[in-house]
């Protein structure tokens, strides 16, 4: 004799909840391995200015991520100039100049000064890096003290720049990559 | 001899089953004594649709003209037949009649379906669709296909912000997530055929990857009263639901291809099923979408573009007692993220809260450029569903989902072209369910759960990862039981219970991990020291979590139903509450996990009145809930990250003590006959900490109003007017910093705004609607007819720019 027809879906059921446990039994045997460290790239947490007295003495002034920034000292009316150098310190043995991606790519980078209160002016310096426009990104910058004063310099790394006549920082747009504020005394 | 016996046994169980009378159990002792033939037909008798037996069916037997009815157990049996093949004539006055050929006495019970007339069984299917309940006691609505077309264009969360009490948090336009009861995340389920979707818990700017072309219906059931999805669902679950097919010889389709102005984008769509009256079923869906740049009235939004892919193909069996069905879904989208968005430093975002316009503006393009997202979704199903004749019904169902999500950024060189972010989380979900109904008024509902995610980072980004590599098993185990003495009364209770294992391997900064102080606690878990700056370290967290619900609907009378339900919800922190180490740029915010994180344990209550007849309908319900160890991303203490030297805000996952979420939804309809109904929704949530701070993005009070009505008697057109308020949100924290900038070679240091939300803003919307032809439908849809410049508290991008301004869609459908 045949069994009763709807007692057989039960015995489906026991079979498929075993199977269910089975599937889920293999999967537990899975195991991670160890992720793999990541090599932070394009990081920059090291700039430094490079400051150059008319009579050929360099002064370098550097920043370290998490450290406090430095005090940049001038004369009073004189002249100086001053490259800036970007990098990625993330590795002590294997320090990255980003200085260089920046120069490849100088159509979508500007560097900007904004001062306030001390006596300085910027202008860009005549060795300076030009982008295909054929306009200065102040990398390299003449810096042209008056009176003793005190106050700050902002350097801005500017990626993608809507406009590098701008004026202002607001003016000229992008997103910023680094932004320090170099206090000044001109003595 | 033995044969004899065995078939009058069978009869005696049956009969007194079945509850025949006395009288034909003489009449077949009668016949079996009088004549020869001593071999029976007897069976039962379901309606195919819903496998309930049917009473009332005439059977005839055409060789001799008998005649029986059957009982209202849907039985019957024919006596005294001799070994020959029989015609048996079914007749019901609701059915298409049957007769089945040489059917063979025997002593088996005969199962015969009847459907129920094909237009009639179509009715059937559509009722149900639209009116069937998840649960008994819940407050639910849904969007139909029918609504669903109107956002065709459009995301999932679009569509449900036109609901009662959901609405949208965005990032962009094109990243749109569902916020239901002021919370959204892991505290809303989103279900796709029975599966949970997993991969929009990442974080606020992670959307669901579904396709809302891809469902039938869309339901939201409020609070937590579904268990069955999940016991951490504090503010509801949204189901996408498949269609059902009748049991036809039909193929069932459309195309639809439309034209958006904004964004000078197109889409196409196309659906097609065919269905047999055996119950097969193939069939399968595809939409394409293509958006260049959005535009404000005032200016042009960069880098806006959406391109999305999405395919489905399914095949199944439905023949009433048993289904099975098989589903694949591909989901692929390419959003750009607006390029004012992309700042750098703290700077950037005060300048660009200062600024009126975007300060990154381009001329209009159909490319997207970094910064970017990138998804890709697969999904694979295999469910099987058996109703057994007692009234239960089970179901078993297998997924495997893999979401992988890329995000670029705005980097150097060769970098540009790699992910910032690059996760794929594998998911596999097993469930069962089962149903049953002891008596009328009493059922009940079980079901077991296990999830196993793989969660993996591609570490060639050069970035950080945001998210570790992770497993995480889930197991669940949930009851709930349902008692309806009457139609004026039903009560649910449910009980769930999920245990949560979290395995992951995480680097630090050993200057964060000493920072949080984790030595103290979490020594332990260091495996080693990395490139001298990380320690690599093995979080194992476990939770058990408990979720209990309760609910009553009481009929109040005058079409009237009142509906209380009680929820208790526990929710374990998600691995992106854990363990989140990295940078959004759109915010210039760093977002830090806390391994410290414990379960948030919620109470939640809602009352609700609904009102339901051909004239008039609302819905009204009011809520509270009560979260303890909320958690939630805040600013830390000092608001900055003091190692980066201030460029970037910093925010950390912590817990508030307890939070009280309190809330009103409504909606109302009224029809004034076929041709012109009005429809209201609103919605006003109070979300505060018990020390009075409120909550950031609260949605503020919203209410949408629309007019119906319908012209021409042969060829109907349809107009929409449809009016859309939102509020300025007055309760919010204050999030501001200060910045200081220099202006004319002087320092100035200024509070920047981050926290005050924008105005509030009205919007007008006009949809018409014909048809061609009878099987040619067109839509002409005008969203924002003044082209109101406003922004949206709601919108994380809206520092950075206003949404966009007037939108026509025009759009054509041909339907088989």
């Amino acid at each position: 004799m045949k069994t009763v027809i709807y007692n057989s879906p039960r015995q489906g059921f026991w079979r498929k909840l075993i199977f269910a446990i089975l599937v889920l039994l293999i999967f537990n045997q899975c195991k991670k391995d160890s992720p793999e460290e990541i090599n932070e790239e394009e990081v920059i947490n090291r700039v430094t200015l490079r400051v150059t007295a008319s009579d050929n003495t360099t002064t370098n002034y550097t920043w370290n991520d998490g450290e406090a920034i430095p005090s940049i000292g001038l004369t009073a009316n004189a002249s100086y100039a001053v490259s800036v150098h970007f990098f990625d310190a993330s590795d002590a043995s294997d320090i990255e100049d980003i200085t260089e991606e920046v120069i490849e790519e100088a159509d979508e980078h500007f560097i900007f000064y904004e001062i306030a209160t001390a006596n300085v002016s910027i202008s860009p310096a005549s060795n300076d890096v030009e982008d295909n426009d054929g306009v200065s990104i102040n990398l390299k910058t003449q810096w042209t003290t008056a009176d003793a004063s005190s106050g700050s310099v902002r350097l801005y790394l500017i990626h993608e720049p809507n406009n590098k006549a701008g004026s202002t920082r607001g003016a000229i747009g992008g997103a910023t990559d680094v932004e320090i504020s170099f206090p000044v005394t001109v003595e | 001899m033995w044969r004899f016996f065995q078939v009058n046994r069978h009869f005696l169980i049956l009969l007194l089953i079945r509850q025949l009378t006395f009288f034909c159990l003489l009449c077949l002792a009668y016949h079996a004594t009088a004549q020869d033939c001593n071999e029976s037909i007897f069976g039962v008798v379901y309606d195919l649709h819903d496998n309930i037996p049917l009473q009332g069916v005439t059977i005839t037997l055409l060789e001799n003209d008998r005649k029986v009815q059957t009982t209202a157990n849907g039985t019957f049996i024919f006596p005294a037949l001799c070994q020959q093949g029989y015609t048996l004539l079914l007749e019901h006055p609701d059915c298409s009649p049957i007769t089945t050929k040489n059917t063979q006495p025997s002593s088996f019970l005969k199962k015969f379906y009847l459907e129920h007339h094909l237009n009639e069984l179509e009715e059937i299917i559509i009722t149900d669709q639209g009116q069937k309940k998840t649960t008994k006691t819940g407050i639910e609505s849904s969007l139909s296909k029918e609504e669903l077309k109107r956002f065709h264009s459009q995301n999932l969360g679009d569509a449900l912000a036109q609901l009662a009490g959901v609405s949208s948090i965005k990032t962009g336009n094109a990243i749109v997530k569902p916020m239901v009861h002021g919370v959204t995340g892991s505290r809303i389920a989103i279900i796709n055929d029975g599966i949970r979707l997993q991969d929009h818990e990442w974080g606020a700017d992670h959307a669901p990857s579904i396709d809302i072309n891809g469902a039938d219906q869309v339901q939201l059931i409020k609070g937590a009263t579904a268990l069955q999805f999940g016991g951490d669902a504090l503010g509801g679950i949204i189901q996408l639901i498949p269609q059902k097919y009748p049991l036809s010889d039909s193929l069932l389709g459309s195309i639809s291809s439309g034209y958006v102005h904004q964004g000078k984008g197109g889409y196409l769509l196309t659906d097609i099923t065919k269905t047999f009256t055996n119950g097969t079923y193939f069939g399968g869906n595809t939409s394409l979408k293509n958006t260049g740049d959005l535009k404000n009235p005032n200016h042009i939004l960069s880098n806006t573009g959406n391109r999305e892919q999405h395919a489905k193909v399914y095949f199944g069996r439905n023949t009433i007692t048993q289904e099975w069905r098989f589903n694949y879904s591909f989901f692929q989208k390419e959003a750009g993220i607006l390029a004012a968005a992309h700042i750098g430093t703290v700077g950037d975002l005060a300048r660009s809260i200062e600024s009126t316009q975007p300060l990154f503006e381009k001329p209009w393009t159909r490319s997207i450029n970094n910064p970017k997202q990138s998804t890709v979704h697969h999904g694979l199903s295999v469910r099987y569903d058996r109703r057994m004749t007692n009234q239960a019904k089970w179901d078993i169902q297998y997924s495997f989902q893999a979401n992988n999500r890329k995000e670029f950024d705005v980097r150097r060189g060769e970098a540009n072209n790699r992910a910032a972010l690059d996760i794929e989380l594998l998911s596999h979900d097993m469930l069962f369910n089962f149903r049953s109904k002891q008596e009328n008024s009493l059922r009940w509902q079980s079901g077991l759960s296990a999830q196993l995610q793989d969660n993996f980072v591609d570490p060639n980004t050069g970035v950080r990862r945001l998210i570790p590599d992770y497993l995480r098993y889930k197991f669940g185990i949930y009851t709930i039981s349902e008692y309806a003495p009457s139609n004026n009364f039903s009560a649910e209770v449910g009980l769930r219970f999920d245990y949560d294992y979290i395995d992951a391997q995480k680097y630090y900064r050993i200057a964060d991990w000493n920072a949080r102080e984790y030595n103290d606690d979490f020594a332990h878990t260091i495996i080693s020291t990395g490139n001298a700056s990380n320690y690599l370290t093995r979080q194992i967290k476990k939770f058990g979590n408990f979720s209990a619900s309760a609910g009553i609907k009481q009929w109040l009378g005058k079409q009237t139903n009142a509906y209380l339900n009680l929820g208790f919800i526990t929710r374990s922190p998600n691995p992106s509450e854990l363990f989140s180490d990295g940078l959004h740029h759109a915010l210039a915010t760093i977002e830090q996990g806390d391994l410290r994180l414990s379960q948030e344990r919620a109470i939640k209550g809602v009352f609700s009145l609904a009102k339901k007849n051909d004239r008039f309908t609302y819905t009204l319900s009011g809520y509270y809930s009560r979260v303890k160890d909320y958690i939630l991303l805040q600013p830390s203490e000092q608001g900055f990250d003091q190692a980066r030297n201030s460029a970037f805000l910093m925010r950390e996952y912590t817990q508030l003590d307890q939070v009280n979420l309190l809330g009103i939804d409504a909606d109302l309809s009224i029809s004034f006959g076929k041709h012109l109904a009005y429809q209201a929704t609103a919605a006003w949530v109070s979300a505060q900490s018990t020390t009075g701070e409120p909550l950031i993005d609260t949605p503020p009070l919203n209410i949408s109003q629309e007019i119906f009505f319908q012209m021409f008697k042969k060829r109907p057109l349809s107009l929409r007017l449809s009016s859309q308020y939102q509020a300025r949100q007055t309760q919010f924290p204050d999030y501001n910093f200060s910045y200081t900038f220099i202006e004319n070679g002087v320092l100035t240091e200024r509070i920047i705004d981050i926290s005050s939300p924008p105005k509030a803003f009205h919007l007008m919307h006009l949809s018409l609607e014909t048809r061609i032809k009878n099987n040619i439908e067109v839509r002409l849809v005008t969203e924002n007819i003044f082209d109101v410049d406003y922004r949206n508290y709601l919108n994380r991008l809206r520092y950075f720019a206003g949404e966009t301004g007037r939108n026509i869609r025009l759009e054509f459908s041909y339907i088989f």
